[in-house]
């Protein structure tokens, strides 16, 4: 059953929410509410993970990355207190191997190797969180890490499907942060407002595009239809994650965890860092602080490069182009990575040839225009996206 | 010294002496400090304090001033 999908799933919710919101009335003890987080997402998994396949790889899933964080985590906490470059790569590459595997089996069995469909529902978002505890023992930050809280982070259930990405540290402060009866409330009605919001972005207004604007596109071709479809593609596209997302912020409040944001008006940007910065959130803060930040960091230690430019130029063309091949490794999704890689650099340079020679001003006509222009350039790419093009 | 330092490093990377007339300003809030920027910086703690600071040790708004940039240090420092 996929989350958030059918009515039926929704009145599953109860079982969990509705124990864990007397919890949180009766201010409950951090570590009580943490043990229902637990039994609430074994529970969840059992209804979620259908058929029995699909569990059995999730448990297999969850024992791999279990036995790797373990092993890397006594390698670096050991007395000889080693934290060899080398080491930290090959525990990475076995970390998102099952990953990779998932995402190259449709090749294998186009090539007629073999017909076994693999894969669960939200392997690339568990991936991150696993690959992301690995990288915080590397620098030092998670020592220790518990099998419980191990199993309450990877598969917490709100949020299994698609995100948001939440961080290893950050869940545990909250999973066993004791919360007052007026904090806890606080709380829960934030939930409830996202769970409405979500209603209304996935069930009716991404709904209503789908059925009576999008579909029909579907089946006309030619330059006008396309340009149509670009847009409301692109609305389609926000209203049914951000509902998504909205559903799992709001469940994982009604559980105490402040699940990070995903959106934040993402098609009011005036330029396509502000984009980056407001869309997909936890995605691409997940990518700013993983892969591009520490390339950069590591190449300006390491001064790998001459111009100053250069490493933050090969950083987003490594970030956008993991994020596409991270989607799938169709073309179009390759395309849409280095499209925005395209973008976020060519913004750059013009960004810093406009405090010479101020091409664009301030003010609201430039901001207007800037918003207008920038998200054309976004919709450009989520028609690449849509794979409507290729 | 942490302090000199790092008041030096951030009027260096934003451009302003702002900073140091007031080392309580947003940096992130204020666009002073961008990705690229907070780069800048990470390095030259590196450098010039032999400081390593992981890029997800803080959180933005744990490190939104130079004061709060410069009490962290100083914890780091002396432990």
């Amino acid at each position: 059953m996929t989350p958030y999908e059918s009515s039926s799933f929704f009145l599953y919710l109860f079982i969990p929410l509705i124990p864990a919101v007397l919890l949180g009335i009766l201010g409950a003890s951090g570590r009580v509410r943490a043990v229902w987080i637990l039994i609430s997402t074994l529970g969840m998994i059992f209804l979620i993970a259908r058929p029995l396949s699909v569990l059995y790889q999730i448990v297999g899933y969850l024992v791999y990355e279990w036995l790797l964080v373990r092993l890397y985590l006594a390698y670096r906490t050991s007395i000889l207190g080693k934290n060899r470059a080398n080491v930290f790569y090959l525990m990475l590459a076995l970390s998102i191997l099952p990953l990779v595997v998932v995402k190259l089996n449709p090749s294998f069995i186009a090539l007629g190797f073999w017909h076994t469909v693999i894969g669960f529902i939200g392997i690339s978002y568990l991936t991150f969180r696993a690959v992301g505890i690995l990288m915080e023992i590397r620098d030092g930050l998670i020592k220790d890490v518990q099998l419980l809280d191990f199993i309450s982070f990877i598969l917490f259930f709100p949020t299994l499907a698609a995100g948001p990405i939440d961080r290893y540290r950050r869940f545990l402060v909250d999973l066993y942060k004791p919360l007052t009866r007026q904090e806890y409330g606080d709380l829960a009605i934030q939930g409830i407002d996202h769970i409405f919001r979500g209603l209304l972005y996935k069930f009716i207004v991404a709904y209503l595009i789908n059925r009576y604007w999008l579909e029909p596109l579907n089946h006309t071709f030619g330059w006008l239809p396309t340009l149509e479809y670009m847009y409301v593609y692109s609305l389609y596209l926000f209203f049914d994650f951000a509902g998504y997302s909205a559903f799992a912020i709001g469940v994982s409040y009604l559980l105490g965890i402040k699940t990070p944001e995903n959106f934040d008006k993402p098609f009011i940007s005036k330029n396509i860092q502000e984009f980056w910065n407001r869309w997909h959130i936890s995605l691409s803060f997940w990518f700013r602080d993983f892969i591009y930040m520490r390339f950069v960091l590591d190449s300006a230690k390491k001064k790998r490069f001459i111009n100053r430019y250069t490493a933050p130029y090969v950083g987003y063309f490594l970030l956008f182009g993991i994020m596409g091949a991270w989607h799938g490794l169709q073309l179009c999704y390759l395309l849409y990575g280095l499209y925005h890689a395209g973008l976020m650099i060519g913004f750059n340079y013009l960004d810093r040839l406009n405090r010479t020679w101020k091409f664009w001003g301030r003010g609201p006509f430039w901001d207007g225009l800037a918003i207008v222009v920038n998200l054309h350039f976004i919709f450009f790419g989520f028609l690449i996206f849509s794979g409507r093009l290729i | 010294m942490v302090r000199e330092k790092i008041l030096d490093i951030l009027s260096d990377i934003c451009g302003t002496d702002e900073i140091k007339r007031n080392p309580d300003l947003e940096l992130f809030k204020s666009g002073w400090l961008d990705s690229f920027g907070i780069i800048e910086l990470f390095v030259a703690i590196h450098e010039q304090l032999n400081i390593e600071v992981a890029p997800t040790e803080m959180e933005r708004e744990e490190w939104e001033t130079a004061n709060k940039i410069i009490a962290y240090l100083e914890v780091c420092r002396s432990s």
